[in-house]
């Protein structure tokens, strides 16, 4: 060998190192060139000035949710003209300030880069844009000419399910056309516990007090999961937990362990469809007479867990039973359940009929649009309406809704975005999106929740009571009742423009909607039934707490959102039991066809230990076809499995209702999870205690001296000796001046250590908090297909950027089972423990991630905070490699850069950006700043107001969503904030203490309650 | 490349990038001292705005020549962009007395200055002046109710959160950051609002003598006897 090969430098050509000199300074000479060139950028002002606003200061409005049926409370931020947060209304009697995920989103719904810009009309097959005028002059010949024909009486008009005055509104306005009432349709509404409500307690939905309760048992009610009203039943339980010694214990019977049972201390895993056996078996053990071995051998269940669960039932009072299953006669078990707790004498005590909510009022059941769907396709509708609905996704695939609906005369939607049922339609009438419109809503009897726009209209949409108004124009009877809009019709509800100006300050008002015209009984098909249908397994369709029945699936922060349960996004999976994919031959990401009598569909498989080894479960909400770009092709859709099976006595789609095959199919792909492991392999990163021990005092394994306490580790000044290299002379505590760092300091800087506490016992996974960051901190989202390189082809598509670990939440749920085997390897054995515990940036004060960054991009600030400064930062990395939390994330790409494939925020998605926080961009790192943007904007204004800041005067984004009310953040240095005295809790901990990372989050372990037969073992 | 011209290359670049980076300095420690440096001379702005006024204003010394010194964001002391309409602030301020907050209404008490808007300028010009050229331009837009869209003169980047209000409330003379607009026919950057400039207030302390100076007024006793006022320089004041 030569030695020229190994020098391959050519004699006089340029070695690396020199190379790489070269290219420094061409390259700055080459950035002195490029920007010479001035960027000319605008300041636009007003054309005329609006009132009581300031630019740059953010103005709110209170409003009302429109996501689900609860009807919540809304405080929406806007800034300069621009909805940019929702949050919970504080003094709303729903949510009380909370907020779930869902609600969250609806800014992504009104931001939504896929909406209808306009009216559209169907020209040679196509829908093209039109102006109102000639689409409400093409729609008013249509009525006339249907009218003409005497064809009224076949029109059908498919509603979303809503409370407030509007299905009356649309009732009259239909029943002036000679056309009947409409059909209110929400996929989701819990109709068999809402019928049994009604034949029980003559209420659609009573009060249930989670906290007065000593015993909670539901029978396939995933009460935490967005069924029924998520936000106040979230609510209760996380104030009945946080009675830790005294907090009831949970019981969940149900084939899959949904959000609601790992939340629950005891897991009974009846059969699907086997609750109502146990639910009548147990009346009867109450009641003193009957064996529950009938019951327990129906459910697949051993007779012991049932009798204990008898025992405790007699025992445990008074308690809190809960119906809510999808089965073929739920509202039969509803019906059993409700006799439960009459016999247990919980009604009047937990379940309260007297001071129920509204929200299901009106609510019309799924076989009322299905007969709808027949009428149509035997032709016999001349015009069919439909309005926040979206049968042809959510109804089972063997209704064949779609083919249906296009055989409709003519097919006229208000949706205001493309989506499966719309895209049939010759008439698109897009609605306002809700935080654009007036409107009202009833959630408790005699209070009015009243809904205002917060901001112009983003596109030329109108609202539809607006085009009723205006459709009724040319009939001078009709119209002749109708108020001028439907602003003025909102006022006269409360009695007035100047009510309806006092009241919308805080959103309520006294006063009723128009009451919701009572769904005409509509015969429901039984279908087969889940004993007659073939294979091996029962098909458990769910819906998905994150994108409920499919409406979710167009907002990526939601697709994005980790299911709580399975940790999987973007994507749809088949839920298998550890054992039975062994048996099947099946991995983790195998993909798996699941087939019924109705349809198939083929997706990868996630081992779920919380499910009956018989039981295949899938989510709703993917597997759309035609719901804009974040929703098309992600995922499949489960409804197509299904039969044509309804409740008998509600008219519900049954969700469990058939028996299916599971095979293996070709191909194998990386699940598209946030999660590394579901293990906490020891690390006892999420704590518990049990109930016994929390008693007596035995809280911490290890007995030495809590670094957690107030008294060592909150004190304000100068806490951290990373600080004190970072600051180097000004940090050195010998030295005179330690800069801002002493409390002494004139600036006062370091007076104040901000610190947060979660509780554990309250927190349910929700997730929450994760979208409310996502909100309020310009997080991008990175799963579209388009955000990621397509080169490997187990990580192209939906969620590509996951499946290589770039998510960016802040914030993120981590769920542990508390098994120490892998999943693969586990038996079925319902009783596992189940924990979650919000995982962000800890704000160390001694912080791993500090001395490793060689620009100081990241430090300790004297107020406690470990501060990401993104303009210094040179995307190393190695603070997100030396940080034992793994609470870093790394812009891969130039998320918020318009030009980029990549861009995060397609107009106007981007529209919703907090002005208050950067954007940032490529190469950069980012993670939980505390909310930093809110610390300052609070002492911004008091500096304003030349005062102090107000103990608990505001808190961080997830802090204010909490459903559970688990986080306080404040200032841990003055006593007077709650966070101090929270930080004093005997339960406090941090998180990896022995690393002596001096966090500034403190968690509170969970009190477990394990059944009294299992304590008395141990 | 020979070792010869290697010599030549790398020097040469190396050169250039120093010359910058000096110019750079130069602008940061001249852009807050108040007076031009010995024997500079008159910029093409300085002698418009002397020309329009009639008297000398201290301008944009950190730069001559007509393309000049940007920073990488495009911005620089110095930058003059003509504006869609020719708006003399010495008119308003000077001749007409109006304060800086009448139109610019939120400077103490929001992050946003504020630009009046549209409406505000026609309260005044649907009578006054509406003759003048420049006037029935603005009433063009007002009457097309289009929003006159200014070229922005200063600006911050993204990445850092600068509170007009705290600055406002603290005494800081507008004229401390802005230059004496009320002298400029056509605003230009006074300060060049690098961070060693924002810093160096924050740490030394603003001297209010200093921003009456700087405002043209002479300061009153109680000025010149007031301290220095400092803020805190902690990077997440600015940056998050």
């Amino acid at each position: 060998m030569s030695q020229d090969v190994i020098d391959s430098t050519p004699k006089d050509g340029v070695k690396r190192r020199e190379f790489l000199k070269v290219l420094g300074a061409t390259g700055a000479a080459a950035t002195l060139v490029g920007c010479a060139s001035d960027k000319v950028e605008k300041l636009i002002p007003y054309v005329a000035s609006p009132d009581n606003t300031v630019p740059g200061v953010s103005s709110y409005y209170a409003t009302t949710c429109r996501e689900c049926a609860a009807g919540c409370g809304l405080v929406v931020e806007t800034r300069d003209g621009r909805a940019i947060k929702a949050e919970g209304n504080p003094e709303h009697p729903v949510n009380h300030g909370a907020l779930c995920a869902r609600g969250q989103a609806g800014l992504q719904g009104l931001y939504n880069p896929d909406r209808f810009r306009g009216p559209m009309i169907r020209e040679g097959g196509k829908l093209v844009a039109t102006s109102w005028d000639k689409a409400i002059a093409a729609l008013q010949a249509k009525l006339n000419e249907v009218k003409g024909q005497g064809k009224a009486g076949t029109a059908v008009f498919i509603n979303q399910h809503e409370q407030g005055s509007f299905p009356a509104f649309l009732d009259q306005w239909l029943a002036a056309h000679g056309m009947p009432a409409h059909l209110s349709y929400d996929a989701e509404a819990p109709l068999a516990t809402v019928a049994a409500n009604r034949a029980s307690f003559n209420v659609s939905w009573p009060k249930l007090d989670f906290a007065a309760a000593k015993l909670i048992v539901s029978f396939g009610a995933d009460y935490l999961d967005g069924w029924g009203l998520s936000v106040p039943q979230q609510l209760a339980f996380a104030e009945a937990r946080a009675k830790l010694d005294d907090a009831p214990r949970a019981v969940y019977i149900g084939a899959r362990r949904s959000l609601t049972g790992l939340n629950s201390d005891t897991w009974i895993p009846a059969r699907p469809g086997s609750e109502k056996a146990i639910a009548e078996a147990l009346l009867a053990a109450v009641k003193g007479s009957g064996s529950l071995k009938a019951a327990a051998d129906a459910a697949g269940v051993s007779v012991a867990s049932l009798e204990a669960l008898a025992k405790e039932l007699q025992s445990a009072k008074p308690s809190l039973l809960i119906a809510g299953g999808n089965d073929d006669d739920a509202t039969g078990t509803a019906l059993a359940v409700n006799e439960l707790n009459k016999a247990l004498g919980n009604v009047g005590v937990t379940v309260k009929p007297a001071e129920g909510s509204l929200a299901y009022e009106g609510a019309g059941s799924h076989a009322a649009v299905r007969e709808a769907g027949e009428r149509m396709a035997a032709g016999a509708v001349a015009l069919a309406f439909v309005r926040g609905a979206n049968p042809a996704h959510t109804l089972p695939g063997a209704a064949k809704f779609a083919a249906a609906f296009a055989k409709a005369g003519y097919k006229v939607s208000f949706s205001s975005y493309p989506d499966e049922t719309t895209d049939l339609c010759d008439l698109v009438l897009p609605d306002h999106h809700a935080l654009e419109s007036w409107g009202d809503a009833e959630p408790v009897k005699g209070t009015l929740s009243l809904q205002q726009p917060t901001m112009d209209p983003v596109y030329d949409t109108r609202a539809t009571a607006d085009v009723l108004i205006a459709l009724a124009k040319s009939d001078a009877a009709l119209s002749a009742k109708m108020p001028a809009d439907y602003r003025a019709f909102i006022a006269a509800r409360v009695g007035g423009n100047a009510n309806l100006a006092a009241a919308l300050p805080k959103g309520i008002a006294n006063g009723s909607a128009l009451p919701a015209p009572a769904p005409k009984p509509v015969a429901s098909k039984p279908g087969a039934g889940i004993g007659q249908s073939q294979g091996p397994f029962h098909l458990h369709v769910y819906r998905s707490p994150v994108l409920g029945d499919g409406r979710g699936a167009n907002k990526p922060w939601l697709q994005e959102l980790p299911d709580p349960v399975t940790k999987t996004l973007w994507q749809t999976v088949v839920e298998l039991h550890p054992e039975t994919a062994r048996k099947l031959g099946l991995e983790e990401g195998d993909h798996a066809t699941v087939e019924t009598a109705q349809g198939s569909l083929t997706a990868p498989v996630y081992l779920y230990i919380g499910i009956r080894p018989d039981t295949v479960g899938i989510a709703t909400g993917r597997g759309h076809t035609s719901y804009g770009r974040y929703a098309n092709g992600c995922g499949v859709n489960p409804m197509t499995l299904l039969p044509v099976a309804e409740d008998a006595k509600s008219g519900a789609v049954t969700l469990v209702s058939t028996r299916a095959g599971v095979k293996k199919a070709d191909g194998s792909s990386r699940l598209v999870t946030t999660e590394g492991s579901g293990r906490q392999h020891g690390r006892g990163i999420a704590r518990a205690v049990s109930v016994a021990d929390f008693i007596k005092g035995d809280l911490h394994d290890e007995k030495e001296e809590f670094v957690g306490q107030a008294s060592t580790a909150f004190l304000p000044g100068l806490r951290s000796p990373v600080a004190n290299d970072a600051q180097g002379e000004l940090g050195d505590p010998k030295s005179k001046d330690k800069g801002q760092y002493d409390p002494n300091h004139w600036s006062g800087v370091a007076k104040r250590r901000w610190a947060m506490t979660i509780d554990l016992a309250k927190c349910t996974g929700c997730a929450a908090c994760v979208t409310a960051c996502y909100a309020e901190n310009n997080i991008p989202t990175v799963g579209a297909p388009w955000q990621g390189s397509q080169v490997m082809p187990d990580r192209t598509g939906f969620g590509a950027n996951i499946t290589r670990s770039r998510e960016m939440a802040w914030i993120r749920l981590e769920r542990y089972f508390e098994i120490d085997r892998e999943p693969k390897d586990v038996e079925f054995d319902p009783d596992f423990e189940t924990r979650v515990i919000p995982m962000m940036c800890q704000h160390c004060g001694n912080a791993p991630c500090e001395p490793v960054c060689p620009v100081y991009a990241t430090y300790h600030s004297p107020d406690g905070l470990n501060v990401q400064v993104y303009n210094r930062c040179v995307g190393t990395r190695y603070c997100s490699n030396n940080c034992p939390y793994k609470v870093r994330y790394f812009n891969w790409f130039g998320y918020g850069e318009a030009d980029r494939v990549q861009y995060a925020f397609p107009e106007p998605l981007h529209w919703q950006l907090n002005p208050d926080v950067t954007v940032r961009g490529k190469g950069v790192m980012e993670k939980c700043s505390f909310c930093v943007q809110r610390i300052r904007e609070a002492e911004n204004r008091a500096k304003l107001e030349q005062r102090e800041l107000k103990p608990d005067e505001f808190t961080t984004a997830c802090a204010q969503a909490c459903p559970s009310r688990a986080i306080i953040f404040g200032d841990a240095a003055d006593e007077q904030w709650s966070v101090a005295q929270q930080l004093k809790d005997e339960r406090g901990y941090h998180v990896f203490e022995e690393l002596n990372t001096f966090t500034a989050v403190v968690y509170l372990q969970k009190v477990n309650h394990p059944s009294p037969a299992a304590a008395t073992k141990a | 490349m020979t070792g010869l011209r290697k010599w030549v290359v790398i020097p040469g670049v190396a050169a250039i990038a120093i010359a910058a980076t000096m110019m750079s300095a130069y602008a940061g420690s001249q852009s807050g001292a108040g007076a031009p440096a010995a024997g500079s001379k008159e910029t093409a702005t300085e002698a418009a705005n002397r020309e329009a006024t009639g008297k000398a204003v201290p301008g944009p010394w950190a730069y001559s020549g007509a393309s000049g010194y940007t920073n990488y964001l495009g911005q620089g002391t110095g930058r003059s962009p003509v504006q869609p309409i020719k708006f003399p602030h010495p008119v308003h301020v000077n001749t007409l007395k109006m304060n800086c907050v009448f139109c610019h209404m939120a400077a103490f008490k929001s992050t946003d200055p504020g630009m009046p808007a549209v409406g505000t300028c026609m309260g005044c010009h649907l009578i006054i002046g509406a003759d003048r050229p420049e006037v029935k331009k603005l009433a063009d837009y007002a009457n097309k109710k289009l929003p006159v869209p200014w070229v922005r003169v200063h600006k911050v980047p993204e990445y850092v959160h600068f509170p007009h209000m705290r600055h406002v409330n603290a005494g800081v003379t507008c004229q401390t950051c802005h230059g004496q607009v009320n002298n400029m026919p056509q605003v230009f950057q006074y300060a060049s609002l690098n961070m060693g400039w924002c810093v160096g207030c924050h740490v030394n302390g603003y001297s209010p003598a200093e921003g009456l100076r700087a405002a043209g007024y002479e300061p009153d006793k109680q000025a010149l006897e007031a301290p220095r006022k400092k803020a805190s320089y902690d990077c997440s004041n600015c940056h998050y």
